[in-house]
């Protein structure tokens, strides 16, 4: 090869083998990031293909696992088995975790709270006494009882329910939500999660459960802090002007335009637009977190901590803010719900830290007309255990995880309200009928947001990925 | 070192070319002279040296200058090669006037005034050829054919200088004087019975080709900028784009023209035919109703006249007639949208119609924006969130026209029953959201008279509940007021007992003879689990033994005797 002055050769020592390799993989998703960052400027149309029912998500993950059989699944034969081993007809050979492994026995522990029965549009919903205010709420939840996931863990767990998948490198649901439908308010983000500490036993929470996976960047959730300022450096410091912060983001931005036309890499682009949307940020969100507009009723209405930032009241009414601005995917954790003892005292702290606010939250969007077009989602990643983990007394148990059955309840945007899906066996260990996959689960929302899911693709590393994976169907049962 | 950086040379083209003018012409004048024998040959020479090297001189500087933008085409071709051949000529002329005045040979004085003439002629083909690049296609039979071009259909009125169709007036009339007149047919003489008028090709296409086109034209084009077509207003020149939509302020093209004429920017430059006053209101009206290309897409005559109010619903509601839609919304309309940060978006990804939402600008947003913004695009608007926005009565007014408006949401704004009477019997509002606006039960009426009303938000709504038992008696309509029962109970547990007195499933199936006679696993001492238990006999002893778990019993096996203590 000639040592003149060839372009290519030029290219070529710019360019190393990796790094072509690299790229390659990236442009053809560059064609397509560019064109979904065009997207998210607001420039481009939505990829849904027919009219959706819900516009917008609020996705509230009770991270630890809520016990089902505490909260929403009633069985009322099991106070007659107290203590008795669970029959291995029903255990049929389930893996256990490394906590209950060792267990000699596996005791049955019924559920020392009362349950209710609410009026709803079949033949009522029973709601324990922990829950009184989403109990009344039964004509506008649809519950879930039939619930399956594949993972015994928190971190696989979590992972596959918002990324469909159990490993993690996938985008999660908001940032495909962000990627399909597209920023509706350009001042704040498409995608924001907040987080509430619990009252029991926490875990882990990892920053890639909203994270973006290989879409681009700007799909992923902004956090918003509990204590101090919403979003770090958020504003200037003293002595810079927001004249000042424009004048350098232009420049700023020119010098990325730059390196974008010359590397083609999409992430450069992404960058410009997160530097954009935090100077537009640094308005909106002092706005959003102010309260001082909402009037005594309202916040009556989220109960004693609206006023404590963080806390899942406070959450919970930016949810309903956050909304109403037009924030397309909302997302709730709240810690602490992975009672493996002392469940009685634990679980009744958490539930009176969201029953309140979770209801309140369902109303006010209802009386504002917004319930309509937002679908609410409540659950955990998996269930718990039928069985005592640790001393059982009457008193007292504790309960493991459990993939194979638990439950989950939505509301608003087009679900079948005051209904109830699948059953459980009579131990809540199997489901008895009509068991609903993750995949499936993800498959019904994104239809209720007016997506095929199977359409609703991104080519990474050769083929198209989605959220539902290779799996997943819509099922007609959960549509109102 | 490119041929920019000679750009001030090329700048002096227009100076440098008056010296070939001038000498040539004097050279060409001096052969008379000669003749008289009043200027000798060599005075005549330095003049044609001079003009010779003049004339190299301009076309070295045309040549630059021919490298800035504005300038193509064939007619800068021909003029390049004439200009090349009268510095060519010149110069030639020239050298044989000074070879030639030595020999003094006939012949060669004509070869000389052959190339003088042939130098000149060039020259005034040249020249004339500049003067179209700069002064227009039309400098020399210009004026006579420009007055008859004039723009006569504008008839100068008080309040706006222009009567085009329906959908420009109200804005003109309420941009100048805050009136709002409603015209029901066009007011020009052109359109035809029935057709709304194409507001650009009839009155706004000619005033820029009169003003605009000589130097933003097919020809030339100053500054990178074509003002003749759609295209090339749309696209903008050097400086970006000279149209916004909607906003004539914001129109660098409009701003432009609206400057003192003294101010240097101001367009058309001084000196030449300067728009009109009416020609100027006419631009203004265009550019504020959106910059519509050819003819806006009709709105149904029930747009202008909508269906009386009656005070109970019509049973069968009339059809409300389908706009006829050229292409859809105008994306010019859609990028004004765009760039006020309002979100828009298809209904249905298969229709035209669009689902329009301030809820990014809601605190700014107000009349003048509905105005601005949203009219432009009122034949397509199915869905209008204006919630928490600045809006008021008099938006009202505005959206009462569009057509197919099926879901307004109003929530949180300052309208009141007044305004909410300008929607009174409106043919396509099926949803209505009103919760925590302050209107009253007056509201009542002008609901019931909405003929497809099916679903309204009345939450904080400032209604009585007398009112809202009257619209809920109306079988069709949901009315949402945040009042709703909460759900009844209609079980509850009393007090917990537990027990263990409920057999296991598969227990029961074990027959008597078969139940191992413990319930502790000799081996482990851990309750027996039934599905392990083997038969033992021992001496005439024959037991059924029950195991915890399936090892067990292998230890039992291997020494029974060890275990018999624990058996019962």
């Amino acid at each position: 090869m000639s040592m003149d002055t060839n372009p290519f050769f030029d290219l070529g020592l710019t360019l190393t083998r990796r790094r072509f390799f690299a790229r390659t993989a990236g442009t053809l998703g560059a064609a397509l990031g560019t064109s979904a960052l065009a997207h998210c400027l607001g420039a481009g149309p939505a990829r849904t293909s027919f009219r959706p029912r819900a516009r917008r998500v609020i996705y509230m993950h009770m991270e630890g696992a809520p016990s089902q059989l505490d909260l929403f699944d009633y069985k009322p034969e099991l106070r007659q088995r107290f203590d008795q081993d669970l029959p291995d007809s029903i255990r049929q050979g389930q893996r256990l975790t490394g906590m209950t492994s060792g267990q000699a026995r596996f005791p049955v522990a019924p559920s020392i709270f009362k349950f209710t029965r609410y009026a709803n549009n079949q033949d009522g919903a029973w709601v324990s006494e922990l829950m009184p205010f989403t109990g009344k709420l039964a004509r506008e939840i649809c519950f879930v009882h039939s619930m399956h996931t594949e993972a015994i863990n928190h971190e696989p767990g979590i992972t596959f329910f918002q990324t469909g998948n159990q490993q993690p490198g996938r985008p999660s649901f908001g940032a495909w939500v962000s990627y399909g439908l597209g920023n509706m308010n350009q001042n704040l983000p498409a995608f924001v999660v907040m987080i509430t500490q619990g009252k029991g036993n926490m875990q882990a929470l990892a920053a890639r459960f909203w994270g973006s996976g290989f879409l681009p960047s700007e799909h992923q959730g902004c956090k918003l802090r509990s204590a101090g300022d919403p979003v770090l450096y958020l504003q200037d410091p003293p002595g810079v002007e927001r004249a000042d912060r424009r004048r350098m983001l232009d420049l700023v931005g020119e010098l990325n335009e730059r390196e974008a036309a010359r590397s083609l890499d999409p992430e450069v682009r992404a960058r410009i637009a997160q530097a954009e949307m935090a100077f537009r940020m640094q308005m909106s969100v002092p706005e959003l977190t102010d309260f001082s507009d909402e009037d005594e009723e309202t916040l009556a209405l989220y109960g004693p901590e609206v006023r404590t930032p963080g806390s899942f009241a406070a959450n919970c009414l930016l949810a309903r803010r956050l909304a109403e601005r037009g924030v397309r995917f909302i997302q709730l954790y709240m810690r602490g719900w992975d009672q493996h003892g002392n469940l009685p005292g634990e679980i009744r702290l958490q539930a009176q830290a969201v029953d309140q606010p979770q209801a309140a939250l369902l109303t006010d969007l209802e009386r504002r007309g917004l319930l309509d077009e937002t679908l609410v989602l409540w659950g955990g990643e998996f269930g718990r255990t039928v069985y005592s983990q640790g001393e059982l007394s009457t008193t007292n148990y504790g309960r493991d995880h459990h993939p194979r059955c638990f439950t989950l309840w939505m509301a608003g945007g087009g679900v079948a309200a005051g209904t109830s899906y699948g059953k459980t066996d009579e131990y809540s260990y199997n489901v008895a009928e009509n068991p609903l996959e993750v995949h499936d689960l993800h498959a019904t929302l994104l239809h209720l947001l007016g997506f095929e899911h199977e359409k609703l693709v991104y080519r990474h590393q050769g083929r198209d990925y989605r959220l539902t994976d290779v799996f997943g169907r819509v099922v007609p049962e959960l549509l109102a | 070192m490119s041929v920019a950086d000679f750009a001030l040379f090329g700048r002096l083209h227009p100076l440098v070319l008056h010296f070939p003018i001038g000498l040539l012409f004097g050279a060409l004048l001096m052969e008379l002279l000669v003749a008289r024998g009043q200027v000798t040959r060599g005075a005549q020479a330095i003049l044609l040296w001079c003009a010779a090297l003049s004339a190299v001189v301009a076309s070295a500087s045309g040549w630059v200058l021919s490298h800035e933008e504005g300038y193509g085409g064939e007619l800068l071709e021909r003029h390049e090669q004439l200009g090349i051949a009268v510095a060519v000529t010149a110069v030639l002329a020239a050298l044989v006037h000074r070879f030639g005045a030595r020999s003094g040979s006939r012949t060669v004085l004509w070869v000389y005034q052959i190339l003088l003439g042939a130098a000149c002629v060039a020259l005034v083909l040249g020249g004339h050829l500049g003067a179209k690049l700069t002064h227009g296609e039309d400098w020399l039979e210009g004026p006579r054919e420009r007055e008859q071009h004039a723009v006569t259909q504008v008839p100068s009125s008080g309040s706006a200088g222009l009567q085009p169709g329906s959908e420009l007036l109200p804005l003109l009339s309420s941009s100048k004087d805050g009136e709002r007149e409603e015209e029901e047919e066009p007011g020009w003489s052109q359109a035809l019975p029935g057709e709304q008028p194409d507001a650009y090709a009839e009155v706004i296409a000619p005033i820029f080709k009169q003003r605009c086109a000589s130097c933003h034209g097919p020809t030339k084009k100053k500054g990178g900028l074509r003002l003749d077509t759609r295209d090339g207003l749309l696209a903008g020149g050097e400086d970006g784009a000279v149209l916004v939509p909607g906003d004539p302020m914001a129109s660098l093209l409009f701003q432009r023209v609206s400057l003192p004429i003294e101010h240097e920017d101001h367009m058309p430059p001084e000196g030449k035919p300067q728009p009109t006053p009416e020609e100027l209101a006419a631009l203004e009206a265009w550019i504020a109703a959106g910059a519509p290309f050819g003819a806006a897409a009709t709105a149904p005559p029930s747009q202008e006249t909508p269906t009386p109010a009656g005070s109970e619903q019509q049973p069968a509601p009339e059809e409300v007639p389908a706009p006829a839609k050229s292409a859809g919304p105008p994306s010019d309309a859609l990028g004004a949208l765009e760039r006020a940060l309002v979100h828009h978006e298809r209904v249905d990804p298969g229709l035209e119609e669009l689902r329009i939402d301030v809820a990014a600008v809601a605190a700014a947003f107000g009349d003048a924006e509905v105005r601005a913004l949203l009219v432009p695009l009122a034949p397509w608007t199915a869905e209008l969130v204006l919630a928490r926005s600045a809006v008021d009565d008099a938006a009202l007014t505005e959206l009462a026209r569009f057509p197919v408006l099926r879901l307004l949401d109003l929530r949180a704004t300052h309208v009141s029953v007044a305004g909410l009477a300008a929607l009174a019997g409106h043919a396509a509002l099926e949803e209505l959201n009103l919760a925590q606006t302050r209107l009253g039960d007056a509201a009542v009426e002008v609901l019931l008279g909405l003929p497809r009303l099916r679903r309204v938000g009345l939450w904080n709504a400032g209604l009585s509940p007398e009112a809202l038992a009257r619209l809920r008696a109306v079988p069709a309509l949901h009315v949402q007021a945040g009042d709703e029962p909460e759900a009844e109970v209609l079980e509850r547990e009393g007090e917990l007992t537990f027990t263990s007195d409920r057999t296991q499933p598969g227990a029961e199936l074990v027959p008597d003879a078969l139940r191992p006679v413990n319930t502790t696993c000799p081996v482990s001492g851990s309750p027996v689990n039934p599905k392990y238990a083997l038969v033992h006999t021992s001496g005439a002893v024959t037991r059924v033994i029950g195991f915890c778990c399936p090892n067990c019993p292998k230890e039992f096996w291997a020494d029974p005797a060890k275990f018999e203590s624990k058996l019962p």
